[in-house]
C-alpha cells in the first residue's frame, strides 16, 4: 500500500507550518492551564459524561427512534441518513438557492455540505469569526476552537477591506467591529440558517448547541429554516444529560464552567396569541429540519468501538496531544487527532485512516487523560492497526518492523550482547528491554551496577522482545519470545521479575503468561528500599507515559528523589498530565523528525523550569529527550537509577 | 575522486569509520564521507560534543543517528575540540547534503598534525577500502534478508 509517501508529506508540511506552530503553541499556552484549573472544580462531571455517553450509545436502538419521535412532536423534519450521501442529497433538496448562514458543524465538515451547496450555486457564510476569516482569507483551519490562529491581523484587516469595500483597520475593536456588522447583515437576509447540535434530548426533542460569540443563537433564530445536521450519538436520554454534555465540553475545551450562550431549541418557533390557535413561525423559525446521520456509526459499535462516538467534540484531547502539537491539523481527517483518525476508519474507510496518520499516535494516552468522557483513543488505534493487517492496509513499515523483530528479537536488528550480570540462581530478575540494550547501553549499565551495589540478589538473562512492540503496531507478541524470557525467568528460580523499560513492565504486568510472578518497575522496587545518596542539584522529573498513565506510577520516583533530599521542581504537564517526548509507538523509529519535534517541545517547557537535571526512567524518553537536546538548554537529561548511579559513586551526580 | 556513486574529494584525508579530516589553517576539520551519509540515510540527530573536549584519533567522541542506524563519529587525529557545528542542532539534514560542506561536525586542535599521515588519501588504497566496504555490506544485506 502506498501510505509513505501522504504520510511524511503531511509530517513534513506539519514541521515547516511554523506560522501555524506558533498560533497553535499560543492558544495551548492558554487553554492548557485553564483546563488543568477549571476540571479539578468538577470532580464528577467526567464520569457523570461517560456514563450519559455509554448509556446513550448502548441503548441508540431505543433512543434514536424515540428522539427522532419527539423531534417530529415538538414540530421538526426529521431526517435520518445511513450515509453522508444521503444527508446532502436530502438538505439539497431543502435549500432551493440564496444564502446559507452557517455555525461550526462537524458533521457538515464531515459529509463535505458547504462544498455541495457552493456547487449547487448557494451562497455559504460562515458565522462564527474564526471560521469567517478562514473563510474570506481561503486558508485551511489550524486549530478546531481557533481556526485562524494563524492569520495575523494585518491579513485579517486586508480581507475585512476588500469584503466590505471601507477601510478596516489593525485595531482589534475595529476588525470585531466589522465582522459583527458584516455577519449580521448577511445573517438577516439569509434564507437558511446551518447548525450543528451539540447534544440532542430523546425525550423532549430538543437540540443543545453551545457557544461563546451569539453567532448561533442569531443562525439558528433568524432565517426563516433552520437546519440542524447531527450525528446519532449526539442522542442522549433527557435535557439534563445534555446540559451535562454541553457543560463538559466546556470545562474541558476551553476551561470554561459553562459557554456564554446554551440554546435549547425544540422545534420551530410558534405563536398562539390570536385565539389561541397556534401558528408556527413567530419570531424564529418556521421550519426546523433535524438531519441525524449515521454513516459508519452503527458499524462502529457493531464492531465494538462504541467509545469513539462518546465523544463531544470539545477539542481537549488535541490540546494535549502531542502529535497535534507538532503537526496540527495535518494529523486526521475531518476530525483530528488519534479519536479523529480512528472515528476515520467508519465514516471514511480503515485506508484513508492509514493515510491520514494512524500511524501517528504514540499511544501515550494523554488525550485520555483531557477527554471528559475518557475516550482510549490509543486503545482503539492499536485495535485498527491490528484490523488493517486482516484486512490487507497495513503499513509496509510495521510489517518491516515485525519481520526484523522476528530474526533478531529485537527492533533495531542487531546482535545482543549480554549484560554480564548472569547468575544461575537469583531472587530477582532483572529485564531492561531493547532500547536499553541497543540506544541506551551506558545509562542501563549504569542501573545495573546501581542494583549490584545496593546488594540486590538479581541475574539478567538474554532477553528477547517482550511483545510490547509488536502489540502497538497490530500483531500478537511473538509467542517464542515470551516463552524464551518466560523459562530463563523461571530457570533462575526468581520470584520476582524487576522491569526497566516502562512498556516492557507494562507488557509483562498484564500478560496472563506471567501470572504468579511478581513484576514490579524498577521504580516500584527501588521506593521500597534504602539508598543511601544525597542529590545536591535542583532536579525536575518527566513522568514517562507508560510509567505513569498506564501504571499509575507518579509517587515513586518522586518519593525516592524526596528520600535522598533532592529538590524537585514541577513543570505544569506533570502527572497524569504528563507531557509526552514523542517516541512511543514506534513513532522514533519509522518518523524520527516528527518525534524528535516533541521531544524538543518537551526538553524546552522542563529546561525553562531552572534545574540542573532533567531525570526520568525509561530508556525511550531518555534516548529522545537527550538528542533533542541542544547545546542551548543548560541542563543534562538522566535516567534516574542512573543519576543515583552516580550519586552512589561519590560523584555528584553529573558526568 | 569518485568510489561507485560515492564522492570523496581529493583534498581530504580518510579513515577507516568512514570519517574526513581536512587542514584548516592549524585546525583539523571533521565529518562523515559521503559513503557513510548515503549508507545512513536520512540523518535526524547529531551529537554536538563538548568545545574543549579531549579526543583521541581512531576513538569515538560522539554520535549521530538516523531513523535505521546510530553511528559513532570517531576523530581522525588526537587533540581538543575548539569548534563545533551547532547548524546540526536545528537542521541535521547538513550532512546528508553537503557531508564535506555545510554538514561538518567538529574542530580540533591537533595535538599531533603529523598523525595525518597515517589516514587515505584519494586514490587505490582508498578505493581497495571502499569497494571491500560496498562488499561487506551487501553481503550483510542478502544476510538479513
Amino acid at each position: 500500500m502506498g501510505f509513505k509517501e501522504p504520510l511524511e508529506t503531511k509530517i513534513r508540511m506539519g514541521l515547516q507550518d511554523v506560522q501555524s506552530t506558533k498560533g497553535r503553541n499560543i492558544a495551548l499556552d492558554v487553554i492548557c492551564p485553564k483546563h488543568i484549573a477549571k476540571v479539578k472544580q468538577y470532580p464528577g462531571l467526567s464520569r457523570r459524561l461517560r456514563e450519559i455517553k455509554a448509556y446513550s450509545i448502548a441503548n441508540l436502538d431505543t433512543l434514536l427512534p424515540q428522539a427522532i419521535s419527539s423531534l417530529q412532536a415538538a414540530g421538526c423534519k426529521v431526517f435520518y441518513a445511513k450515509t453522508g450521501k444521503e444527508a446532502v442529497d436530502y438538505i439539497l433538496s431543502v435549500v432551493k438557492g440564496g444564502t446559507v448562514v452557517k455555525s461550526k458543524t462537524n458533521a457538515g465538515k464531515e459529509v463535505g455540505l458547504v462544498e455541495a451547496l457552493e456547487a449547487k450555486g448557494v451562497r455559504v457564510v460562515e458565522t462564527d469569526l474564526g471560521d469567517r476569516i478562514v473563510q474570506l482569507a481561503d486558508v485551511l483551519p489550524s486549530h478546531s476552537l481557533v481556526p485562524a490562529l494563524h492569520v495575523p491581523r494585518e491579513k485579517i484587516s486586508e480581507i475585512f477591506t476588500r469584503e466590505y469595500g471601507y477601510e478596516v483597520t489593525t485595531e482589534l475593536d475595529d476588525l470585531i467591529a466589522a465582522a459583527r456588522k458584516g455577519t449580521l447583515q448577511e445573517i438577516l437576509k439569509a434564507d437558511y440558517g446551518l447548525s450543528g447540535a451539540n447534544a440532542i434530548a430523546a425525550d423532549s426533542g430538543t437540540i443543545f448547541l453551545i457557544e461563546n460569540e451569539g453567532n448561533i443563537r442569531a443562525v439558528t433564530n433568524i432565517p426563516r429554516v433552520h437546519i440542524v445536521i447531527a450525528g446519532i450519538e449526539k442522542i442522549v436520554p433527557t435535557p439534563l444529560d445534555a446540559l451535562t454534555v454541553v457543560q463538559a465540553a466546556s470545562v474541558y475545551g476551553l476551561g470554561q464552567d459553562l459557554g456564554t450562550y446554551v440554546s435549547c431549541i425544540s422545534g420551530p418557533s410558534r405563536t398562539a396569541d390570536i385565539e389561541y390557535r397556534l401558528v408556527l413561525g413567530m419570531h424564529g423559525p418556521e421550519e426546523v429540519h433535524v438531519v441525524l446521520i449515521d454513516n459508519g456509526r452503527t458499524e462502529a459499535i457493531r464492531e465494538g468501538f462504541q467509545e469513539l462516538l462518546y465523544c463531544t467534540n470539545c477539542g481537549s484531547c488535541l490540546n494535549f496531544c502531542p502529535v497535534y502539537g507538532a503537526i496540527g491539523e495535518n494529523y486526521g481527517y475531518k476530525y483530528l487527532g488519534g479519536r479523529g483518525v480512528a472515528f476515520t476508519s467508519f465514516h471514511a474507510s480503515l485506508e484513508k485512516a492509514q493515510k491520514e496518520g494512524l500511524s501517528f499516535c504514540t499511544t501515550c494516552e494523554s488525550c485520555r487523560v483531557a477527554c471528559p468522557a475518557q475516550i482510549n483513543a490509543p486503545e482503539m488505534v492499536k485495535r485498527l492497526r491490528a484490523k488493517a493487517q486482516k484486512e490487507n492496509v497495513a503499513l509496509e513499515t510495521y510489517a518491516e518492523a515485525k519481520r526484523v523483530i522476528d530474526a533478531y528479537g529485537n527492533p533495531y536488528g542487531e546482535k545482543r550482547e549480554p549484560w554480564g550480570y548472569e547468575k544461575e540462581q537469583a531472587e530477582n530478575v532483572v529485564f531492561m528491554g531493547c532500547v536499553s540494550a541497543f540506544r541506551e547501553r551506558e545509562a542501563a549499565m549504569a542501573g545495573l551496577e546501581l542494583l549490584q551495589k545496593l546488594g540486590v540478589d538479581f541475574s539478567t538473562i538474554d532477553e528477547k522482545c517482550c511483545g510490547g512492540v509488536y502489540e502497538d503496531i497490530g500483531y500478537a507478541a511473538n509467542p517464542e519470545f515470551v516463552q524464551s524470557n518466560l523459562d530463563q525467568i523461571r530457570a533462575k528460580g526468581a520470584k520476582r521479575l524487576i522491569v526497566f523499560c516502562p512498556r516492557c513492565t507494562r507488557f509483562f504486568k498484564a500478560n496472563k503468561a506471567f501470572v504468579g510472578l511478581e513484576v514490579v518497575n524498577i521504580l516500584e522496587f527501588l521506593s521500597t528500599i534504602e539508598i543511601p545518596v544525597h542529590i545536591k542539584d535542583l532536579v525536575t522529573w518527566h513522568d514517562p507515559c507508560h510509567l505513569g498513565r498506564s501504571l499509575g506510577i507518579y509517587d515513586q520516583p518522586r518519593g525516592i528523589i524526596r528520600k535522598a533530599n533532592g529538590e524537585l521542581v514541577e513543570p505544569l504537564r506533570a502527572y497524569e498530565y504528563g507531557r509526552c517526548c514523542g517516541a512511543g509507538s514506534v513513532v522514533r523509529g519509522i518518523y524520527p523528525r516528527m518525534s524528535l519535534n516533541m521531544a524538543r517541545t518537551r526538553v524546552d517547557e522542563l529546561a525553562k523550569l531552572g534545574a540542573r537535571v532533567i531525570l526520568t526512567e525509561c530508556p525511550a524518553c531518555l534516548h529522545n529527550l537527550k538528542n533533542a537536546k541542544t547545546s542551548k538548554h543548560n541542563v543534562r537529561v538522566y535516567n534516574l537509577t542512573e543519576y543515583l548511579n552516580r550519586l552512589m559513586a561519590g560523584g555528584n551526580g553529573e558526568e | 575522486m569518485k568510489i561507485g556513486s560515492y564522492e570523496f574529494p581529493d583534498d581530504l584525508y580518510y579513515d577507516a569509520h568512514h570519517c574526513w579530516a581536512r587542514v584548516e589553517g592549524d585546525l583539523v576539520v571533521t565529518g562523515i564521507t559521503d559513503f557513510a551519509q548515503k549508507l545512513a540515510g536520512d540523518i535526524v540527530y547529531v551529537e554536538i560534543p563538548s568545545k574543549g573536549r579531549k579526543v583521541e584519533q581512531g576513538a569515538p567522541y560522539a554520535s549521530m543517528e538516523s531513523g535505521k542506524w546510530v553511528g559513532r563519529l570517531y576523530a581522525p587525529v588526537s587533540g581538543s575540540i575548539v569548534a563545533v557545528n551547532e547548524s546540526l542542532e536545528e537542521d541535521t539534514s547538513l550532512v546528508n547534503s553537503s557531508p564535506y560542506g555545510d554538514g561538518w561536525v567538529a574542530k580540533i586542535k591537533p595535538s599531533d598534525l603529523g598523525q595525518l599521515a597515517t589516514l587515505m588519501k584519494t586514490g587505490p588504497k582508498l578505493e581497495e577500502f571502499i569497494q571491500s566496504e560496498i562488499a561487506r555490506i551487501e553481503k550483510e544485506k542478502t544476510a538479513k534478508k
